[in-house]
């Protein structure tokens, strides 16, 4: 129990009035004095028995970051008493924090509220503490209990819906010229040719194609429309979450590995636990996928693990997506890890997230610099900062 | 220009937060309508101006009500200028007064159209909240005034209201913290009917306990007050005395049986034949610093059977109050100060009733001086009249008193050794032998007590003496019973017989004290007589034969109602049990009294007492981290120097208000417990050992600024 402003407004008066009532020897004043401090001695002495709530929450089983959920809160009185007007903090990490006065609940009767509520936060939650506190009938004292409740959310990241991603498109498309024109005297695998993408390795222009149309032309082959997409996620986390570089990269991620699920690609996702190991889910479904991706946390250590991993994975071809921020050792590894994939005959790609968007606003030298390194002609990269839309950032 | 301070004087006052809630404006206007009702009856307003007042402020509420969600800049205008007008009443009404004490009038009155006033703008529940502190003012003047139970009616409904307004204050005050409000399922419960009705009576029962229970434990001490004595004339002046003593209820030689209504013996004469019961109805209340005697009359001469006092024309002390008692009848030695004032009920001698010795008087009227030291008016004392008298009374231990022998008397105080020679010869030898074995005069005055103590017995309707013998002769060997003029006047003649100056004088015992008053209450029938003993270097000296004088020191325990309680409480029941199990059954009562108030304190302490910290760590059980172990340690830190965590605070919170998250280690260690704590996968070691390193610094450093914004 602790005394609010009230209780020492009131117990200050008390003892002002016990003092006039001397001075004054006005009996009276005594026991105005008595009775105004009796309010205080009253609060004591009424208790307020509030280890008699039992509080449950109630979830869903999932939600994504932003949208609005619906969130039980009931509490019961398992006491012989009745609780006291309360206030209800509900503290539990997913959203923020909510305040909730309930009303006096009379012996074995229960309360229950229904709230719309939109996580503010990535993540796997569980438990989250409610705390009540009572200062009835007065306002004099309060009394305080935190209760830890057990439920569970799971909140998946925001995505967008890319209508395309051209890295991953295969270019079958009847207005494609030079694909018709290539397929000619192909192979079983051979599928034909297209324009160069950023992110195709080197071994696939197609040189003759190339001398005709004026620029780079690769071949195309059957097996890429369907090829593997291995997404790779690392780096440190800069700004306050959900409002961060890696919440945005980890939105970029659910985007284009949704992208790639609807658009038929196996997927591969990856990332760097914490002990180091390599995390990975190979071949998801969208819940599995989203799912996954509310775990991963930022960790800032070298892409060429989790690449490795990928490669190893993608086998002939396919396409490895790094997603990085613009900092720290995963930046630093992007470039040899774009060169490691593409040597090794598989297309690759980068989302970067500009990290100093998220922080001062000024680029440091390190990042600036890597921008301005990175195999933009080669290699497909897509830069994110903060406050920018980011399908037109995938996209663009 | 004008158009932008006026915008500007109207965005100043908008109401940031308006309450709505009719229930707690209707038991804050019930409050201080309660306030300005106790006014008006305690005559502290007249009743013109408690009519005007009684309408005014519920028509103010409903006006505050009507409009508290708008700016009311013109409404606050008008009332600057009604306070100014009020002040300007007030300074008016404080050039009429005669007295500081007076003022108490005026201050009430402009409290009250203070009060009156601030009722047309309650917006919010801060301006409720003034209104019912102000209430409370408004009772305090009241009940300062008050002299009787009447009071008391007006005070409970007064705390009703405030239970009620602290109620609903409180319950508008969660419902504005919250962003929502869940009600119980059942259909009693959802109507918001039963429950708080039922909480809010147990609410005013607990109240009413604990407000009892402190009433009979807070100690009252009586505080010398020396300033701003009251005194008035009530009715004016009664009848016009020339000197001498006029009782208004039993004129001097009127009768030899007393009418009830006034005691004989305050007269120029005190006769010893005259019988009669007094009546109970209260004469006059005594606020007092200790209590006393209410002497009012010196009886100096002593004929047979009638005391007489001094008719020569008193001295006049002027006619400016306060008077102050001439330096020639003042004793010396260790002396205590006994502040009073008398609130007179039914008409009263000509005579100023005081304790001990009347230092300063404050009197409205004239004030004159006998020859013994009495104190006389100009005219009798009506109903109505308060005066007041700082007074000193002998406060010499019987040590001290025993040293003393009256070897140089004063030539004034002679006086008082004589007797008439128709004292017969077996009174001088009776006050010997009683007084044989004692060695000093004080010791003799006890001894004469005892003696008439141990085989007297009172009796009010004592056998009139016969004609011709002398009174104190005939109740000494003649008749076994009497009341206090027989008993003061026997010790009063047999110390004069000894050589030991002594006078009878005359006037009220101390009455019984209404402990919610903290008035004496004083009736006709505590009338009395008692003895005066005059000890050289130390003055005049009480002592009553008939029952005790109340002890100059006044017992610290006695300020304490409960200790009074249960000392009435063991004398009842010691009065039941055999003789010496009393002493037994005493020491028990005060064990027991010990025992529950060390219980009180106890469980109060333990209700109240800091409880140790409630980390957010701590609800994780034992599976804490590094992090979470460093942020428990911030906690209990913080917790050492007040800082400690309320339980709806948050983490960030918790270090928004005690650190400065604009660093950023400050905010990583956040991160890191916050990931810790809440997230999937721990910190990483580095990520853990920074944030530790950084909580155990702010644990151990005070923060050297506040927190952000």
């Amino acid at each position: 129990m602790r005394p609010t402003r009230r209780a020492l407004a009131l117990g200050g008066t008390g003892l002002l009035l016990l003092l006039a009532a001397t001075t004054a020897q006005a009996g009276w004043l005594f026991v105005l004095s008595a009775g105004v401090l009796g309010l205080v001695l009253a609060s004591v002495f009424i208790r307020h028995r509030l280890g008699a709530a039992a509080i449950s929450r109630q979830l869903p089983q999932r939600a994504r970051v932003g949208d609005p959920v619906r969130v039980g809160l009931t509490v019961a009185n398992n006491g012989r008493g009745s609780l006291p007007l309360m206030l209800i903090s509900d503290s539990f990490p997913a959203f923020e924090p909510v305040v909730v006065a309930c009303e006096p609940i009379p012996s074995g009767e229960s309360a229950h509220i229904e709230l719309v509520r939109a996580p503010t936060r990535r993540g796997v939650f569980a438990g989250g503490s409610v705390t009540l506190t009572a200062a009835a009938p007065y306002g004099v004292l309060r009394s305080a209990k935190t209760l830890k409740v057990d439920s569970s959310i799971t909140v998946v990241p925001q995505w967008v819906d890319l209508p395309t991603w051209p890295i991953l498109e295969p270019s079958s498309f009847p207005s494609d010229v030079l694909h018709e024109r290539a397929r000619t005297g192909a192979g079983e695998e051979y599928l034909g040719v297209r324009d160069y993408r950023p992110g195709d390795p080197r071994r696939w222009v197609h040189w003759r194609s190339s001398a005709r149309a004026g620029r780079l032309v690769v071949r195309e082959y059957e097996e890429e429309t369907a090829s593997r997409v291995a997404l790779v996620l690392a780096g440190a986390d800069v700004g306050d979450p959900p409002d961060s570089a890696f919440e945005a990269l980890v939105s970029g991620m659910a985007s284009i590995a949704l992208y790639a699920l609807v658009t038929g690609h196996p997927v591969d996702l990856l990332a760097v636990g914490a002990d180091n190991e390599v995390m990975e889910l190979s071949g998801p479904d969208r819940t599995a996928t989203l799912e996954w991706l509310a775990h991963v946390q930022p960790r800032d250590v070298s892409l060429a693990a989790p690449v490795a991993r990928a490669l190893q994975r993608l086998r002939r071809r396919g396409t490895v997506v790094m997603f990085v921020p613009s900092r720290g050792q995963a930046a630093t590894s992007l470039e040899p890890a774009l060169n490691q994939v593409q040597s090794s005959g598989s297309r690759a790609a980068a989302v970067v997230a500009r990290a100093s968007t998220w922080g001062t606003g000024v680029a440091s030298a390190e990042e600036t610099h890597l921008l301005q390194r990175l195999p933009t002609g080669r290699a497909g990269v897509r830069t994110v900062g903060y406050g920018e839309d980011l399908l037109k950032c995938l996209l663009h | 220009m004008s158009a932008s301070l006026i915008e500007l004087v109207r965005s100043a006052n908008r109401v940031r937060k308006s309450e709505d809630s009719v229930k707690l404006r209707a038991a804050v206007l019930g409050a201080v309508l309660t306030g300005a009702l106790a006014l008006a009856v305690e005559q502290a307003i007249a009743i013109p101006t408690a009519v005007i007042v009684l309408i005014a402020i519920p028509i103010a509420y409903w006006v505050s009500y009507v409009r508290r969600n708008e700016d009311n800049w013109h409404i606050k205008l008008a009332l600057a200028l009604g306070a100014v007008m009020a002040l300007f009443r007030f300074l008016g009404q404080l050039s009429g007064i005669s007295t500081l004490d007076e003022a108490r009038f005026p201050l009430a009155d402009i409290f009250l159209w203070v009060q009156v006033l601030h009722s047309f703008d309650l917006p919010a529940r801060k301006d409720l909240n003034f209104s019912l502190g102000s209430s409370l003012a408004l009772m305090a003047v009241a009940g300062s005034l008050s002299q009787d139970l009447r009071y008391g009616f007006l005070l409970l409904i007064y705390f009703g209201f405030v239970v009620a307004a602290l109620h609903f204050s409180h319950r508008s005050d969660v419902e504005e913290r919250a962003d929502a409000t869940m009600k119980a399922s059942s259909p009693a419960a959802r109507s918001g009917r039963r429950l708080p009705a039922a909480q809010i009576a147990r609410a005013a029962v607990a109240t009413l306990l604990a407000a009892g229970a402190l009433f009979l434990v807070l100690p009252q001490p009586r505080g010398v007050r020396t300033f701003a004595l009251p005194f008035s004339l009530g009715a004016g002046g009664g009848l016009s005395t020339f000197g001498q003593i006029v009782n208004p209820g039993f004129q001097n030689g009127a009768a030899f049986r007393s009418t009830g209504t006034a005691f004989h013996g305050f007269n120029n004469e005190l006769d010893l034949r005259v019988r009669g019961n007094l009546s109970d109805s209260i004469v006059m209340r005594v606020r007092s610093t200790a209590p006393a005697m209410w002497k009012g009359m010196i009886f100096d001469r002593w004929n047979g059977v009638t005391w007489s006092a001094d008719t020569e024309d008193p001295s006049s002390l002027g006619t400016d109050p306060p008077y102050r008692y001439p330096i020639e009848f003042r004793d010396l030695g260790p002396r205590i100060d006994i502040t009073q004032t008398f609130y007179v009920e039914t008409e009263q001698p000509n005579a100023i009733f005081a304790a001990g010795q009347p230092d300063v008087v404050y009197y409205q009227g004239g004030l004159a001086i006998d020859s013994n030291g009495g104190l006389r008016l100009d005219s009798t004392l009506t109903p109505g009249t308060v005066y007041s008298v700082i007074s000193t009374r002998g406060a010499a231990t019987p040590r001290e008193l025993r040293q003393v022998q009256m070897d140089s008397l004063l030539p004034r105080i002679e006086r008082y050794l004589e007797l008439p020679e128709t004292i017969p010869q077996r009174v001088h030898d009776l006050a010997r032998d009683i007084t044989a074995s004692e060695s000093n005069p004080y010791d003799k005055v006890k001894a004469i007590e005892a003696y008439l103590r141990k085989n007297f017995r009172y009796n009010l309707d004592s056998p009139v003496p016969p004609e011709g013998q002398d009174a104190v002769d005939h109740f000494l060997f003649e008749t076994d019973v009497g009341f206090c003029e027989q008993f003061a006047s026997a010790t009063t003649v047999m110390l004069r017989s000894l050589g030991i100056p002594a006078r009878v004088v005359a006037g009220y015992a101390v009455g019984r004290r209404n402990p919610f008053t903290g008035l004496y209450e004083v009736k006709n029938s505590d009338a009395h007589t008692w003895v005066e003993v005059y000890f050289p270097r130390y003055g005049w000296y009480e002592f009553d034969p008939t029952f005790d004088i109340p002890p100059a020191q006044v017992d610290l325990a006695e300020f304490v109602p409960l200790v009074r309680a249960f000392r009435f409480l063991a004398e009842k029941l010691s009065a039941l049990i055999p003789s010496g199990a009393g002493g037994l059954l005493r020491q028990s009562l005060v064990v027991a009294f010990v025992g529950v108030i060390a219980f009180g304190i106890l469980y109060t302490w333990r209700r109240l007492r800091p409880k140790p910290v409630e980390a957010f760590a701590g609800a994780a059980g034992a599976d804490l981290g590094p992090v979470g172990r460093a942020f428990l340690r911030l906690e209990q830190a913080l917790h050492l120097r007040r800082l400690g965590r309320s339980p709806s605070e948050t983490a960030a919170e918790l270090l928004a208000r005690t650190a400065n998250l604009r660093e950023p280690s400050v905010t990583r260690a956040l991160q890191a417990f916050q990931r810790e704590r809440y997230g999937p996968e721990p910190p990483t070691a580095d990520d853990a050992s920074a944030a530790v390193a950084e909580l155990d610094r702010l644990a151990g450093d005070p923060p050297t600024r506040g927190p952000e914004g």
